[in-house]
Formats: C-alpha cells, sequence, structure tokens
C-alpha cells in the first residue's frame, strides 16, 4: 500500500489504514470513503493505495436516513458505510425483508459484508418495505439508497 | 450469572485445552471446534481461548440473570432470544431475565454438531492445572469435573483482558450488534474437497498425514482407507470417533507399545474398525495407527454428525502446514476487523 | 520408508507432535535414555511437552516447524550421544499395592488364563514376583505404565474395548501391566482391583508417581 505525499488527518494509527486496504483488497473495491468527526478521506486503489483527503460533507443526525424531497411520507434506508450488500446472512435461507415487507424500527433489514465482518443495517422507523434498491453481492458506497420504507409511523432521531 | 434451563446432554464447559499435562496422564480437553471457541470469543470481546459452554445435543437452554454480551457459534439450529429468532456467529446483548434457547424438541442442528454459547468474560470456574477446560476422565476442571445439569448456575467473569461490562446508552442504541463469516464460508476457498454428489449423506472431507504404521497395512486396505466414505457411527463423542467401514487388515500381526497420542490419530484396533481419537482421547494408547487428521482440519471432523460420513484426504507435512496457516491468518482477520469495526462505530 | 532394526523411528502424528521410538526389545536401560532425551529437548525450539512412552518419546509442538527434518535429525543425534552416558535420575520412591486378583475385581482374569495357559495362582505368583519400574504416565490422569512385567503373562490387548473399567483396576495389556486410576475405557484384560489416590489435580506435581519410581505388588486376596 502506498501512502498520498499529504499528511492524512484522521482518527485512525497508520495500521488501521493497512486494514483498511486489506478490506479493499478482499472486496475488490475500487474506491473507499471514510469519515470520522471532522474529517473524511477517500481511499483509490490504483497500483496500491492512494489517500485523499475529502471535504467535509455534512452526514444527517442518523447517518443510515436521508428523507426523499419528492416522495411524501417515505423514507431512504442508505447504506452507512461501504460494503457487499446481504439481502440475507449467508447462513439463513430467506431474505431479511422483502418488498411488502411489515418492519419495526430496530429490525435488521439487511447486513453489508466488510472483508470478514457483517454489518447490521436496521431500520430507523415502523413501516412497510416497498422497494429494495441494491442487489445481493453487490458493492454499495456510502450513502447508496438500500431500500424505501412507506406508511411510515416512528422515525428516529 | 447463567442458570441452564436445560442442559440438553454431554454440554461442557470447555476452553482452548489444558497443555503440558500430558506427562501426567492429563490430555487437553478443550473445544472440539476450535475455530468456533475462538470466533465466539472474539465476537463478545473476549482473548480467543476463553471459556464458554460447548453443546453436543440440543435443545439447551439458559436465562441470563445479568446483562451481558453472548454469541453462539459453530453449529447453526434455531436460535431464539425470548422467542425472537437470532442470527449465528453474532454479537448480541441480553438483558436479565432474558432466556436463549438452542434448537427445539425434536429438532437438531440444520449444519454442524456442535455450538457454543460464548459470554464477555468467559465463563468463570476455577483454572485447574492451567485451563477452564472439563476433564470428564478425573472428574476436574469445567463445571465441577462434569457436564452440566438442569439448574447449575454458572459465574460469568472477566477474564484476560476482556470487555469492562455493561457500556453507555448511545452503544446500547447500537444494540443491533455485528458478526462474522463462519469458517465454513470463510475457509472455503482454500478448501480443495467438496460434499460427494454422489452420496446421499452428508460427507465431510479432512486431510490426513499417514501416521508411523501405515505402510504396515495391506495395500487394499490403504485403497479402502482414502476411497471410503467412512460411516461416523453413533458411538462418536469427545473420546472418540468410531468409525464403520471395510476392516483394515495389517500384513503382519503388530502389537505397538504405549506412546503419546494427540487428537486426529487414527488408531485401527484389531476389528479392523478405525476411531479417531478426539478432544477427551486417552494420551496415550497402543493400537497401530494408519494416519492422523491434521489440526488444522479437526474442526471439520468437530462438526461432523453421527450418521454422516467422512472421506480422508492424503496430503504431506507442507501442505498440512499451510492448511494451519490458513486458518490462522482467517482468526487474524477476524480479529483485526473486529476491533476495527469496533473503533470506528462510536 | 522402515529404519534398519538398530535405528530409533522417527515419525509425525499430523502437525501436532513428532514420535520418537527406540529401537530394539523394550528395556530399562533405553527408557532410562528416553527420560534423559526428555529432559532434554524439553526447551528446545518448537517443543511445548515432551511426554515419555514404553521406550519412546512424544515431542508435542506449539507450533510446527516448517521443516522437520532438522529437528529430527536434533532427535536422533542426541540419542546416539546419549548412549552408554549414566543416567543420573534419582531412584525415586516405592510403594506396595495390595491387591484382590480374580472374581469380580478380576473378570478378564479367564482370558489370561486361556491365552497363556497358567493357572489363576501362578499368573498371581508371576504377576505380584517383579519389583515394577514406572516407565511413563499416560493413558489418563495419575496412570503409570510399569515396566518388569514377566512376558509369561503377557495377554493381548481386547479385540473389543471394555467402556467403563472402574478405578483402581490392574490389567495386562501385550507385555505391559499397569493400574487404572480412575473409572473409563481400557482395552486391557483386567485381572484384580486396587485401593490408591494416584491423582490430585490440586497438587504440585499432581501424579503420586513418577518415571524412574517402584511399585509391588501384594496379594490381598484370590477370589475365585
Amino acid at each position: 500500500m502506498s501512502e498520498a505525499g499529504a499528511r492524512v488527518n484522521s482518527d485512525l494509527k497508520d495500521s488501521d489504514w493497512r486494514q483498511i486496504a486489506e478490506w479493499l483488497e478482499d472486496s475488490d473495491l475500487a474506491c473507499l470513503e471514510i469519515s470520522g468527526p471532522g474529517w473524511q478521506v477517500r481511499m483509490l486503489r490504483q497500483t496500491g493505495y492512494r489517500v485523499q483527503q475529502m471535504p467535509l460533507l455534512r452526514p444527517s443526525p442518523a447517518s443510515n436516513v436521508i428523507a426523499s424531497p419528492d416522495r411524501d411520507q417515505a423514507l431512504q434506508v442508505v447504506a452507512p458505510h461501504v460494503g457487499v450488500f446481504l439481502d440475507r446472512h449467508p447462513q439463513r435461507a430467506l431474505p431479511m425483508v422483502q418488498p411488502g415487507s411489515r418492519i419495526r424500527q430496530g429490525d435488521i433489514v439487511c447486513l453489508l459484508k466488510v472483508g470478514q465482518v457483517l454489518t447490521p443495517v436496521v431500520s430507523p422507523a415502523d413501516g412497510v418495505v416497498a422497494h429494495v434498491w441494491a442487489s445481493p453481492g453487490e458493492v454499495v458506497g456510502y450513502g447508496k439508497n438500500l431500500f424505501e420504507i412507506r406508511e411510515v409511523q416512528a422515525v428516529w432521531k | 450469572m447463567i442458570e441452564i434451563l436445560c442442559a440438553g446432554a454431554l454440554s461442557t464447559v470447555q476452553d482452548a485445552g489444558r497443555t503440558s499435562y500430558r506427562r501426567f496422564g492429563v490430555g487437553t480437553a478443550g473445544a472440539m471446534d476450535q475455530l468456533a471457541l475462538a470466533i465466539g470469543n472474539l465476537l463478545v470481546g473476549n482473548s480467543p481461548g476463553a471459556a464458554g459452554i460447548e453443546v453436543p445435543v440440543l435443545p439447551f437452554r439458559v436465562r441470563f440473570l445479568q446483562a451481558v454480551d453472548f454469541a453462539v457459534s459453530g453449529a447453526d439450529c434455531l436460535l431464539e432470544l425470548d422467542a425472537k429468532p437470532l442470527l449465528p456467529c453474532w454479537k448480541y446483548r441480553a438483558h436479565a431475565g432474558q432466556i436463549l434457547s438452542l434448537g427445539r424438541d425434536g429438532e437438531g442442528f440444520s449444519t454442524g454438531a456442535r455450538s457454543y454459547l460464548m459470554v464477555s468474560g468467559g465463563i468463570d470456574v476455577p483454572p485447574v492445572l492451567g485451563s477452564r477446560s472439563t476433564q470428564l476422565r478425573g472428574q476436574f476442571g469445567g463445571y465441577q469435573g462434569r457436564a452440566l445439569l438442569d439448574g447449575d448456575m454458572l459465574k460469568t467473569g472477566s477474564q484476560d483482558g476482556t470487555d469492562p461490562g455493561p457500556r453507555d446508552a448511545k452503544a446500547e442504541a447500537g444494540g443491533a450488534g455485528f458478526g462474522v463469516l463462519a469458517p465454513d464460508i470463510a475457509l472455503d476457498a482454500n478448501v480443495f474437497f467438496a460434499a460427494d454428489p454422489a452420496a446421499s449423506v452428508a460427507v465431510t472431507a479432512v486431510r490426513v498425514l499417514p501416521a508411523a504404521e501405515y505402510t504396515n497395512f495391506n495395500a487394499s486396505s490403504l485403497d479402502d482407507f482414502w476411497k471410503s466414505g467412512w460411516k461416523i457411527t453413533a458411538q462418536s463423542d469427545r473420546y472418540g470417533y468410531r468409525l464403520a467401514g471395510p476392516p483394515l487388515g495389517l500384513t503382519v500381526a503388530l502389537e505397538t507399545r504405549s506412546h503419546g497420542v494427540v487428537p486426529g490419530v487414527i488408531q485401527v484396533p484389531p476389528s479392523g474398525q478405525p476411531i479417531i481419537q478426539m478432544r477427551d482421547a486417552q494420551p496415550s494408547g497402543g493400537y497401530p495407527k494408519i494416519g492422523s487428521v491434521i489440526e488444522a482440519d479437526l474442526w471439520r471432523l468437530a462438526q461432523a454428525l453421527a450418521g454422516s460420513r467422512l472421506r480422508f484426504v492424503q496430503v504431506n507435512y507442507p501442505q498440512a502446514v499451510a492448511a494451519s496457516k490458513a486458518n490462522q491468518v482467517y482468526l487474524e482477520k477476524v480479529r483485526d476487523q473486529i476491533a476495527l469495526y469496533r473503533s470506528l462505530n462510536v | 520408508m522402515q529404519p534398519a532394526p538398530d535405528e530409533p523411528r522417527v515419525s509425525l502424528l499430523g502437525t501436532t507432535a513428532m514420535l520418537f521410538e527406540a529401537p530394539g526389545p523394550m528395556a530399562l536401560e533405553l527408557q532410562r535414555r528416553i527420560w534423559a532425551l526428555a529432559d532434554q529437548v524439553t526447551g528446545w525450539a518448537h517443543v511445548q511437552e515432551a511426554v515419555p512412552g514404553m521406550n519412546n518419546l512424544m515431542l508435542v509442538f506449539d507450533t510446527p516447524p516448517e521443516d522437520v527434518v532438522p529437528l529430527a535429525d536434533s532427535l536422533k543425534l542426541a540419542w546416539q550421544q546419549g548412549e552408554g552416558l549414566p543416567y543420573r535420575r534419582p531412584e525415586g520412591k516405592t510403594i506396595e499395592l495390595p491387591v484382590v486378583y480374580g472374581g469380580n475385581c478380576g473378570p478378564h482374569m479367564a482370558v489370561v488364563v486361556e491365552h497363556t495357559g497358567l493357572t489363576v495362582d501362578e499368573i498371581v505368583r508371576i504377576h505380584t514376583a517383579p519389583l515394577y519400574v514406572v516407565y511413563a504416565l499416560g493413558s489418563h490422569p495419575g496412570y503409570c505404565y510399569l515396566g518388569g512385567m514377566d512376558p509369561r503373562i503377557a495377554t493381548p490387548r481386547r479385540k473389543v474395548p471394555v467402556v467403563n473399567l472402574p478405578g483402581g483396576s490392574v490389567s495386562i495389556g501385550g507385555i505391559q501391566t499397569g493400574v487404572s486410576a480412575s473409572d473409563g475405557p481400557s482395552g486391557w484384560s483386567t485381572i484384580g482391583k486396587t485401593q490408591m489416590n494416584f491423582f490430585d489435580p490440586l497438587r504440585n506435581p499432581p501424579a503420586v508417581l513418577a518415571p524412574g519410581d517402584h511399585v509391588k505388588f501384594t496379594v490381598q486376596r484370590i477370589d475365585r
């Protein structure tokens, strides 16, 4: 892994960046963006990994929700970080949710695989799954739309 | 504290095992599936060799008397916390009073043969001869040197530099937990064998290094050894896996002298039916040995159910060492990626 | 490939351990050299524990060496260099074990009678005559492998092992004899029963007997 010329300001140690580079190798990603309080960094895979400091994006209060401006009473659940989208646990036959599934706030709706780790994407609201935007095995980036939820009853603040 | 509501049968407290007392006749004991033990421990923030509960028979139920992080690794089954379905190889937080159940009456494991319940802080029983594993023959270690019974109360405690305990409300809100890929998925890419499509019962393939008496077996027996789908009989357990198949014969009768034995050694008594020594096997024995299942594949053996079949695949020493390294690399990745996920996920 | 009959044999137990077997007939002198070898290799790189057996030694690896040949060669060299060297292990203690032979205490006495062609009284006399040496511990906690049994009462191991033999059982397996220290399975033929506590896990060392100690069986009674 090669380092950028400029010094990276972040909360992560060099060993963490090396670990993240390993994750990327495991998943064949071309680009990874990571943010923390007050900083955001993009890693690009070329012959090695170039690390670029990015201007800070303002995250929404609940980091996996963006209210869609053009659809009333619908919520988009988005990826809270990069990973491989899984609609079901690898050891389970059935998808966690499907269009039409009634879900509650706090339910795990899908998983993101990052290297060996499986992370949960959690519904911020009670409602009904209207659309699934990602397909199993697809590499999704931070902020990518995953689900649309309608008949929203309660939203996490 | 954990209360055992339904102990099943032969559930025992096990850790990574008891080393360095074989010369006193004390075998290692320890988890049959060392990978599942390690993964479950890493999920709940323990050191990989900390003590948990090995569950070979379902159903199994416990009540958590205090809040604690837990994970169930190893064999998959119906997992429920207060009737809410859970994911395998996943870190959860239980609150005081919640009941965890593995399996239901009449239903066994869906894959694999043994599950592991790991809790943050590990199972707190007194270490004996350096380990918390249960030594059934001799009745020491683990929980009072015996399998668990309904009504047993097990303390959980901080050991080996583990998570300190209850966390703040913000982390609690992130209570969906997280998981890892199980070994049978994560290690598949390096595996050059697969379930036998011609078999009607599941076939587990394990790699074997020939042992000292290998060349004393006759040629047709050696052929039978590598080609057969050996049935794991019902008389198989932590002491040994008794296999059924074509009788293996020596070219000339041998009476070998008692010598040290380790898990994986495949002995052939006069009956000609092989017995694979497992974690509770005698640390020494005298039957002729045809081979030894490599250490890297002992977890696969541990997850092969009685009634299913085994196939032996011949490898050489460098290949066997490489297989152990592959397991180690997987565990290191799991450890490092869990640590990174925790540090990023505040 | 089989080594020459006068050369030791080194083999592997998977990637977990290496087994060193001394050549030739079982002998106390060879066992003394095995004890010396065990003391010598404890502390070698890769060696987690050296476990003596009957004229053999198992080296359990903490991590397996990349190449086993150098370790095997070092073992053989150490063995050769030990030849003729006097090994000063303290002679240890002698304990007497009163045994109830035959009857319910010796459920397989008839097997030994049939195999050897000797009477029960002759078998008991031959079994109690020697001062046995503890060659090694193994099999289960506190169990001693004893050397010095008269080959006239040797009886092959059972075709089908017994599932649960009580602790204190005095048995013959091949050319060896021993006493079980706790309940458990066994492939040996049991000829009698004794009472003794051989193992305490809270003690240091946990086993009461050690290689180099001596055991004398005495006749408490013979049941028919």
